[in-house]
Parts: C-alpha cells; sequence; structure tokens
C-alpha cells in the first residue's frame, strides 16, 4: 500500500471513530440517561482533523479536489501543462498563507490559554491546530505535485531526444 | 464595491475557470477581499476556517458516506435486485421500473449518486442486456435513477444545504422523500410508456414463494432506511446520530449478515470516505469564507432588490430561479453550486414569503439534473467506462427521463404541497 493511500485510510480511520464516539454517546443516552458534551465535541474534533488532513494527498489524484476543467480541457498539451503548474502554485501558495494565518490563530490561542469548557477541559489550541497542520499538508503535497510531474516530463523530454 | 472587491471577484473568477481546484480558488478571491478591502487580519482566516466545519449537523454527510461504502460492499446489492425484479419485473416495462425503485431505494440506503451508479450498472445492466433491452437505454435509465440518491434522504446535498443555511435538515429529508417518490413516479410512467412503444420483454412470472425469499434476503438492507428514518422521525435520533447508527448497522450487515465486508473492502470504504469527506470540507471552508465576503459586498440584498424591482411574485421567482439553476447546474458542479449559488436567492426566498425547505428541494433537483447534463456531467463521465456505452448514446436515452426531472421540478412549483404537507404537517407536531 502507498503511503499516500495508507494517509487516507487514516483519515479515514478517524472519521469512522468519530461516528463511533458518536454512537457511543447514544448509547449512554438511551440506556444509562448519561450525556456527555465530549461526545458531541470529540466527534466534530476527530471527523475535521480526518477530513482536512485528506486533503493533501487528494492533491496528486486525478479529479482530486473539484475543480472545472471546462477550459484547460480545450487546450493542447502544453497549455494544459502549464495551467496544472499555476492551478499547484496556487495551491501551494494558498496552503501556505493558511497554514501560517492557522499558525497566528493557534499561537494566539496558545498564548492566552483558551480553554473548550467541557467535562474535560480542552484546550483550544491542540484542537484548531488542524487547520496549520492541515494547510502545510496540502502545500507540501502541492509541492510534491509540481516537482514529481516536472521530474518526470523532464525525463520523458530527455527520452523524446534519445 | 472598491476596486479590491473587483479585484477579488475577477482573480476568483480567472482561478474557476483555469482550473484550479473550486475550495483554492473561493479562499484566495475571497481573502483578497478580507484583507484588503475589510481589514480583517490574517489569522482571522484561520478562524474563519475552523468556524466553518466546526458544526455539528455537517458530521451527518461523512457518516452516511462512510455508512454507503460499508454497504455497497456488505454484499446485499444482489439481494435488493432481485426483491425488485421478483415483483415488479414481469409486467412491461417491469425492469426499467425494477430499477428505478432499485435507484430509490439504493439511494436511500447509500445517500451517494456515484456509489448508486457503480451498483446499479453493474448489477441491472447484465440483467437488461438479457432481457433483449438496449445498452444504451439501460444505462439511460441506469444514469438517471443513480440521481435519485441525491434526493431522497439520507442525501448529502440536503446535509449540506440545511447544515450551511441552519436550515432543519428532518424537514428537508421529508420533503426530500415526497420529491423523490414523485420522481420516481413520472421516471416508472415513461419507462412503462417506452417500453411499450419499443415491445421490450417482460421477465419470467415469478412465483410467491420466490418473492417471500427474495424478500426475506433483503429485509435487512430495507431495514435500513426504517432504522435511519424511523430514528429521526421518531424523535429518537437527530440526523447526525442517525448517521453514526447508520454506520454500525452498515458493519453489522456487512460482518455479519452478508458478510461481504473483509478488510480489504473496509479500507476501501474508509479511504474512499475520507476521499468525499476531506472535498466536502475543503469545499465547505471555502464556501463559508466566500459566503462573508459575499454577504460584505451584500450581493443576496442586490439580488433581493433586484426581484423586488422586477415586481416578481412567488411564483414567477420560483420559475425565474430554477429555470437559472437549471443552466447553471449545466456549467457547474452540483456540490459548490449548492453551497455557494443556493444561498445566494435565500434572503430573496425568505422575503416572498417562499418556504426555504421548498426552495432547497428544487435547487438540489436541479444541481442533480446537472449532474448528468452535458458539458458538465460528472455522473455522465463515469457512466461510460461502467456502462461501457458512448456517453452520446446514454444521453439520448437519458433525455426521455430527464424530461420527467424537469416535469417534477414543475409540478412542484406549481403544487407545493405535493412535498410540503408533509412538512406542515411534521411542524403541527
Amino acid at each position: 500500500m502507498s503511503f499516500q493511500r495508507a494517509f487516507l485510510l487514516a483519515c479515514g480511520g478517524m472519521i469512522l471513530l468519530g461516528a463511533l464516539v458518536n454512537f457511543s454517546g447514544i448509547v449512554l443516552r438511551l440506556t444509562v440517561v448519561l450525556s456527555y458534551d465530549v461526545f458531541t465535541d470529540l466527534t466534530i474534533w476527530l471527523t475535521i482533523w480526518g477530513a482536512l488532513l485528506a486533503a493533501g494527498p487528494l492533491v496528486v489524484l486525478a479529479d482530486g479536489h473539484v475543480s472545472i476543467q471546462f477550459i484547460p480541457e480545450r487546450l493542447g498539451p502544453r497549455s494544459r501543462t502549464a495551467m496544472r503548474i499555476l492551478a499547484l502554485l496556487i495551491g501551494l501558495g494558498t496552503g501556505l498563507v493558511m497554514a501560517y494565518a492557522g499558525w497566528g490563530m493557534v499561537e494566539s490561542l496558545y498564548d492566552r490559554g483558551a480553554l473548550f469548557v467541557r467535562y474535560v477541559n480542552v484546550p483550544q489550541w491542540i484542537v484548531k491546530s488542524c487547520i496549520p497542520i492541515s494547510m502545510a499538508v496540502f502545500a507540501l503535497y502541492c509541492l510534491i505535485a509540481l516537482i514529481v510531474p516536472l521530474g518526470r516530463s523532464s525525463g520523458g523530454d530527455a527520452e523524446a531526444k534519445d | 464595491m472598491d476596486v479590491f472587491g473587483w479585484i477579488g471577484i475577477a482573480v476568483l473568477l480567472l482561478l474557476v475557470l483555469g482550473g484550479v481546484p473550486l475550495a483554492v480558488a473561493f479562499i484566495i478571491g475571497s481573502a483578497i477581499i478580507a484583507i484588503f478591502s475589510m481589514g480583517v487580519p490574517l489569522n482571522a482566516l484561520g478562524q474563519f476556517a475552523y468556524a466553518a466545519v466546526n458544526s455539528y449537523p455537517l458530521l451527518a454527510a461523512p457518516f452516511f458516506i462512510l455508512a454507503g461504502h460499508l454497504l455497497v460492499r456488505s454484499g446485499g446489492m444482489d439481494a435488493l435486485r432481485m426483491l425488485f425484479q421478483a415483483f415488479v419485473g414481469n409486467i412491461t416495462g417491469g425492469l426499467p421500473v425494477a430499477a428505478i425503485i432499485f435507484g430509490a431505494v439504493l439511494g436511500a440506503i447509500s445517500g451517494s449518486a456515484a456509489a448508486c451508479l457503480a451498483i446499479l450498472a453493474t448489477v441491472m445492466i447484465p440483467v437488461f442486456t438479457s432481457m433483449k433491452y438496449e445498452r444504451a437505454f439501460a444505462s439511460g435509465i441506469i444514469v438517471t435513477s443513480a440521481e435519485l440518491g441525491l434526493i431522497i434522504p439520507p442525501s448529502i446535498f440536503l446535509i449540506l444545504f440545511g447544515a450551511f443555511n441552519r436550515i432543519s435538515i428532518t424537514e428537508l429529508f421529508t420533503a426530500g422523500m415526497a420529491a423523490g417518490i414523485l420522481i420516481a413516479v413520472f421516471m416508472a410512467i415513461v419507462a412503462v410508456f417506452i417500453s411499450h412503444r419499443r415491445g421490450y420483454a417482460s421477465s419470467e412470472p415469478v412465483s410467491w414463494r420466490q418473492r417471500r425469499e427474495a424478500t426475506f434476503r433483503a429485509l435487512p438492507l430495507i431495514g435500513f432506511p426504517i432504522l435511519v428514518l424511523g430514528g429521526i422521525y421518531g424523535g429518537f435520533f437527530s440526523p447526525t446520530e442517525s448517521a453514526s447508527v447508520a454506520v454500525i448497522y452498515a458493519l453489522v450487515l456487512g460482518i455479519a449478515v452478508y458478510r461481504e465486508l473483509d478488510w480489504v473492502a473496509f479500507g476501501e470504504a474508509l479511504i474512499e470516505t475520507a476521499k468525499i469527506t476531506s472535498v466536502i470540507y475543503f469545499l465547505v471552508i471555502g464556501a463559508d469564507i466566500l459566503s462573508r465576503m459575499v454577504g460584505y459586498l451584500q450581493v443576496p440584498a442586490l439580488i433581493t432588490d433586484l426581484v423586488i424591482d422586477l415586481d416578481l411574485g412567488p411564483l414567477a421567482f420560483l420559475f425565474f430561479v430554477n429555470a437559472f439553476l437549471l443552466v447553471v447546474g449545466l456549467f457547474f458542479s452540483s456540490l459548490p453550486m449548492i453551497i455557494t449559488i443556493l444561498p445566494l436567492f435565500l434572503p430573496t426566498v425568505r422575503a416572498l414569503g417562499i418556504d426555504p425547505v421548498l426552495y432547497g428541494i428544487l435547487g438540489v433537483i436541479n444541481a442533480s439534473i446537472g449532474e448528468i447534463t452535458p458539458p458538465f456531467g460528472p455522473q455522465l463521465w463515469l457512466a461510460e467506462p461502467i456502462c461501457r456505452v458512448r456517453m452520446g448514446a446514454i444521453i439520448r436515452q437519458a433525455w426521455w427521463f430527464l424530461l420527467a426531472w424537469v416535469a417534477a421540478v414543475i409540478v412542484i412549483i406549481l403544487f407545493p404541497d405535493i412535498v410540503m404537507a408533509p412538512v406542515h404537517f411534521m411542524r403541527l407536531g
């Protein structure tokens, strides 16, 4: 199994875990009439982490993220490659900006000691660090997608010249 | 609007048309407006992103997606096909009707049109061809039937529309069920009519004993929508909770009842869920930031003013907006359409006294039609390799059934109580 699939599997596992936590909350509520807010929150947090971390590996998959390919598909191979590179560069920039913005948010939450006040208090910076981390992973995958096909295409060119 | 507002919109449009992922295009275009026009600090974008996905109702979408992926790998799909074929297969046009009912129930089970399409095509096309139906006709009916999963609860589109706009998902599900049944009935009428005209054969008569056996085998799967929807309407679970119950039920069916959910299938289900959920969540982040900017630029208010100036009544507005959404659906992906385009008209919908649930259902139907109409019909692209029929041939056959969908939209606009009566009844309770 490739690293990418293992990564996506782990993300899917987090979503499954979220569903199981939510189900446990329902069972507790319906059987022993106990209801803890952490069951709801943990479900949300696990799912957000799983969903956002998976955004990175999708960059390198064909049709990974939703985009409109009406114009790029009508271009020649060179222009299409140029558009793809541009899209990845923009994705890289967006990932970096959002990671930086997320980092600023997390830093400020950490400095202020902000908490989710629940049955068990949870520092907000831990939960919300999913934003900078997932956006950094997204930027990293954009970089990988930029480097790997470029390397391949230059190899392809070399073969063609041979 | 200042110059940065225009720059933000221009950049957004250029990136969307240039094939940049829509979520990225939404974030960049909105970030330009937020930072340079509104003076929002950069850190706030991180907070916006988190706030966008920090939603309990939104969780229903990934859980139903996971449940659907587990169910389609559970091994019970053939039992479901046999059930419908046993009951309606022996009348003329019965097989297409069975495919439509199969699609509708599969939609209620999986909540995913792509999963529906894959199962329907794999299971039904060999049956259609063995009965001397044209493969293109079978593909056309299967592509359109698979779309019923986008309307019939638990519909991911309805969950997204409800979660994003704070509209009751339970009410959307109720209206979605009525709308889905209406479309299925219209499609069945078209299917029977075409089958009669073309002289398609019916299948061998089935004994009541065989019917009983088919029912018994499919019973655990039939129990799925009953458990999910019964739990919601019975007041036992919220839609999100029923989605997590659905995950457990799907695991039980796959492991203990139909026993085809092995580790490989289980892993595949998790990977597919992660992929789709990530696409949805990433888009929700982009669309949420965009919607803040659209609100700042007062676009919904401008639309409301325009409609009020045009003096359109609710009925004329609904016809106008649905025609617009139908055209937009031809060129725009359905998922971003639901979270970016549909909310634009909500203030006008409310100002005209139209029920947002009715508007949501009509919008989702239009978005679903867009999934199977060229040039941007992602389901058509999927259908070509799965059904092994050229896209053009599928479209030529699918048109008849798409007309049934459009007819349903018109009927719902003219007689909204068809879908809204159960919602009104619920509200009384």
